[in-house]
């Protein structure tokens, strides 16, 4: 973190615009970023076409995503767009600098080492929900490429006592005795119908819960 | 005032047609406050049906793709689904009544705070609790058959000891909506020219619950006949899909863009469907909410290989079974003709189709053949096995049924149907004093028990056959289920009982077998003198 905020800096280009420098590279066009964002756009057209909820890897100083945003706008009645940074001092120099006026753009920024904090924000698993297209803005990727790298290969933790923390507080008094142990969900669910039997009111919603995930909702008696 | 809660979370066809038995809560306790609970993506279906103060929703979609997904914690779906039945939770219930008997519901019923739970809940054990013997037909019975002896809408209600009340308000009608469509409907009976009061025949375009659809060949004879008389106007109903919308515009074509279309949405359908004198439909919510709307209908099932349940309620409608490639406009303009007293031209008077009306009787609504080759065995069948289920059930033995089918049906015909049921009977007799006499060794010596649960198994075994003794298997199964004790002697006991009072079951329908057997065995001439001899007597 240190060296990289040695190395980084705001440039302007030739036609006036500012191009941050990280590590000798720079994110954008020295020339033109506009120019430059909209040849980057046009390459996605496909997918722009037939998706209109975008999750784009990496900031840069945002030509790119006001690019994209311009052609979703022209196809979509409605669009989303999201975009995940993990320079945080690049998000603060933007949003000081230029940020974006439309409102249908979002930052997700978080530290390379906590990208599973990104996956606790209701709000970005209701747009990762949503299916987006994935857009990598290749300089920023190739900078932090072990952050992009971790994100795109998550997988949530499974043991109830991981993610006891996020529960519900009626949630956390049911599992309170799982807290310190290694049992996922459907571990548990599994001892509900085999050894521990219906000992709780809850259990009862957790075999509706099983019944619901597993979509076997069977009509013809119980 | 009361609180109630009905789990509906299964399928539309099981939410608009609960509007009966909530219309019959509502009518039977004004006071009563009627709370359903669903998935989010069904709620919209309960916008047409009155009586409902609450709707709680479950979003599955959400809570299956959390789950289904690795990059989601369990939790968000745990949180989501908790939170969506903590109300239902909370709250203090006088009444759950597990309307649908599906799997979530009968878990969610089990926890739920009430006074009174109608219909199947689940035991700490983990097997199902039947509230009274009408739940365990429910749950029991019922799934073992092709189709309901005893309609959906008469279990529901007695499993939840409501009176069904016919004139109950079950569909909310939006009253904006009704205005304009008694005025357009007004006009539309004035564009023929020789009446002022054309009969509106409307045709339902939408698909059936099971994804059938009505064929157009069909649907363009009966649209050319009635478009062709001075008494009728037809009007073709469309609830918004594409594949309606080219149905109908194909179907104008063929008349030169004459005909009247209404594509209507969920909330405007019943001011239409109260607005047509009869419809045409396939077994869709247009069909629920006409009949709830007290409209006569002809039910079309397409494509059908055999007798299947009908989602109709009130006497006096018809459904009609579609021979897979048999046109059914005959049969349609003659139940019209029969309906309205008009002459509209008819090609044939046989059918290829089998047509079936509703008719009320001393037990509730069944159906009975009016039209098309019959079945006699499979017709037997059903009002036998009917009348034996509602004594299953606890109500009197239909005589009336009973003479009737004995002085209407071929000696042949009766003699072999009652071969036939006795020849089932017997085989699930010896069963069963099989298993009573592998009882009497688990008495001697416990080291019998694995073979009595042997036999036990065979003899529930039979319920899933087609023999007619399935119903009252099936309710033995259900009574064993019901067995709440953890002691073996008492349990065996307790199944003791069950068995005998199978074997009490059995002899009823011996009786009701002789009873029709009686009619079997004596020559046509004989009947005679002996309705004389009783008639003297």
């Amino acid at each position: 973190m240190e060296e990289r905020k040695k190395q980084y800096e705001l440039k302007t280009s030739r036609n006036g615009l500012t191009v941050p420098v990280i590590n000798g590279i720079h994110l954008h066009s020295i020339y033109n970023p506009i120019k430059e964002a909209e040849a980057f756009a046009t390459g996605f057209a496909d997918t722009l076409k037939e998706n209109n909820n975008i999750l784009i890897l990496g900031l840069g100083f945002g030509y790119h995503v006001e690019e994209i945003a311009k052609q979703l706008n022209s196809m979509h009645d409605s669009y989303n767009i999201i975009i995940l940074e993990s320079n945080q001092e690049l998000v603060q120099e933007f949003n000081k600098k230029r940020n974006f006026k439309d409102k249908n753009i979002k930052i997700f920024s978080c530290k390379p080492e906590k990208v599973d904090r990104l996956f606790v924000d209701l709000e970005f698993i209701s747009f990762l929900r949503s299916k987006p297209s994935i857009i990598k803005h290749d300089p920023s990727f190739s900078l932090e490429k072990k952050f992009f790298m971790e994100f795109l290969k998550y997988k949530a933790p499974t043991e109830i006592s991981q993610y006891f923390d996020l529960l519900t507080e009626p949630l956390k008094s049911y599992f309170v005795d799982l807290e310190e142990e290694t049992i996922t969900i459907k571990d548990y669910i599994y001892s509900i119908k085999t050894k521990k039997g219906i000992t709780h009111q809850y259990d009862y919603c957790l075999l509706a819960f099983d019944t619901i995930i597993n979509k076997k909702n069977t009509t013809r008696g119980v | 005032m009361s609180k109630i809660l009905i789990p509906i979370l299964t399928n539309r066809n099981d939410i608009f047609s609960a509007c009966h038995l909530i219309g019959s809560i509502a009518n039977e306790n004004p006071h009563t406050e009627i709370s359903v609970l669903t998935f989010k993506d069904l709620e919209i279906h309960f916008s047409v049906i009155a009586n409902i103060s609450n709707i709680y929703s479950i979003d599955r979609d959400f809570i299956s793709s959390i789950n289904d997904s690795p990059l989601y914690s369990d939790s968000f779906a745990l949180n989501n689904f908790f939170a969506s039945i903590q109300d239902c939770i909370d709250t203090e219930w006088d009444k759950v009544i597990n309307f649908s008997n599906d799997e979530v519901s009968s878990y969610l019923c089990s926890m739920f705070n009430a006074k009174e739970t109608a219909g199947t809940t689940i035991s700490t054990f983990g097997s199902p609790v039947t509230a009274n013997t009408w739940s365990t037909y429910y749950n029991f019975v019922s799934p073992q058959m092709q189709f309901d002896v005893i309609s959906r809408n008469s279990i529901r209600h007695n499993m939840s000891s409501t009176n069904y009340h016919a004139d109950a308000t079950r569909i909310r009608v939006n009253q904006e909506y009704a205005t304009v469509a008694a005025s357009n409907f007004t006009k539309i009976r004035k564009t023929k020219d020789t009446t002022s009061n054309a009969n509106i025949i409307g045709i339902s375009l939408k698909r059936s619950f099971q994804g059938r659809m009505m064929d157009f060949n069909s649907v363009v004879e009966v649209v050319e006949t009635l478009e062709s008389s001075d008494r009728y106007r037809a009007v073709l109903i469309l609830s918004g899909s594409q594949e309606e919308k080219e149905f109908a515009n194909e179907l104008n074509y063929k008349f030169n863009n004459t005909l009247i279309s209404i594509n209507t949405d969920l909330a405007a359908s019943p001011s239409v469907l109260m607005n047509v004198d009869f419809l045409i439909t396939t077994n869709n919510e247009h069909l629920i909410l006409a009949d709830a709307l007290d409209t006569k209908i002809i039910e079309v099932k397409p494509e059908s290989t055999g007798r299947e349940n009908s989602s109709v309620v009130n006497p006096g409608n018809f459904v009609i079974f579609q021979k897979e490639t048999t046109s059914i406009s005959n049969d349609i303009i003659l139940m019209l003709n029969e309906e309205f007293e008009t002459e509209l031209p008819i090609t044939s008077m046989y059918s290829d189709n089998s047509i079936y009306t509703h008719i009320e009787d001393d037990y509730g609504v069944s159906m009975t053949q009016i039209r098309g080759d019959i079945d006699i065995q499979q017709e037997l069948r059903y009002h036998i096995e009917r009348c034996y289920h509602y004594q299953l059930l606890g109500f009197p033995i239909n005589n009336e049924l009973i003479t009737h089918i004995r002085d209407n049906t071929g000696k042949e015909e009766l003699a072999a149907f009652v071969t036939k049921s006795k020849d089932e009977l017997t085989e699930t007799v010896k069963v069963l004093l099989a298993t009573l006499r592998s009882l009497k060794g688990v008495k001697q010596s416990k080291n019998n028990l694995n073979s009595f649960i042997g036999y036990l198994d065979n003899l529930i075994q039979r319920s899933r056959t087609d023999s007619i003794t399935r119903g009252a298997i099936a309710m033995f199964e259900g009574n064993v289920e019901n067995i709440d004790t953890t002691n073996s002697e008492e349990n065996i006991k307790a199944i003791e009982t069950f068995l005998f009072k199978l074997k009490n079951d059995l002899q009823i329908l011996t009786n009701m077998l002789n009873e029709v057997a009686s009619r079997a065995t004596t020559s046509a001439h004989e009947r005679v003198n002996e309705d004389i001899q009783q008639t003297e007597a």
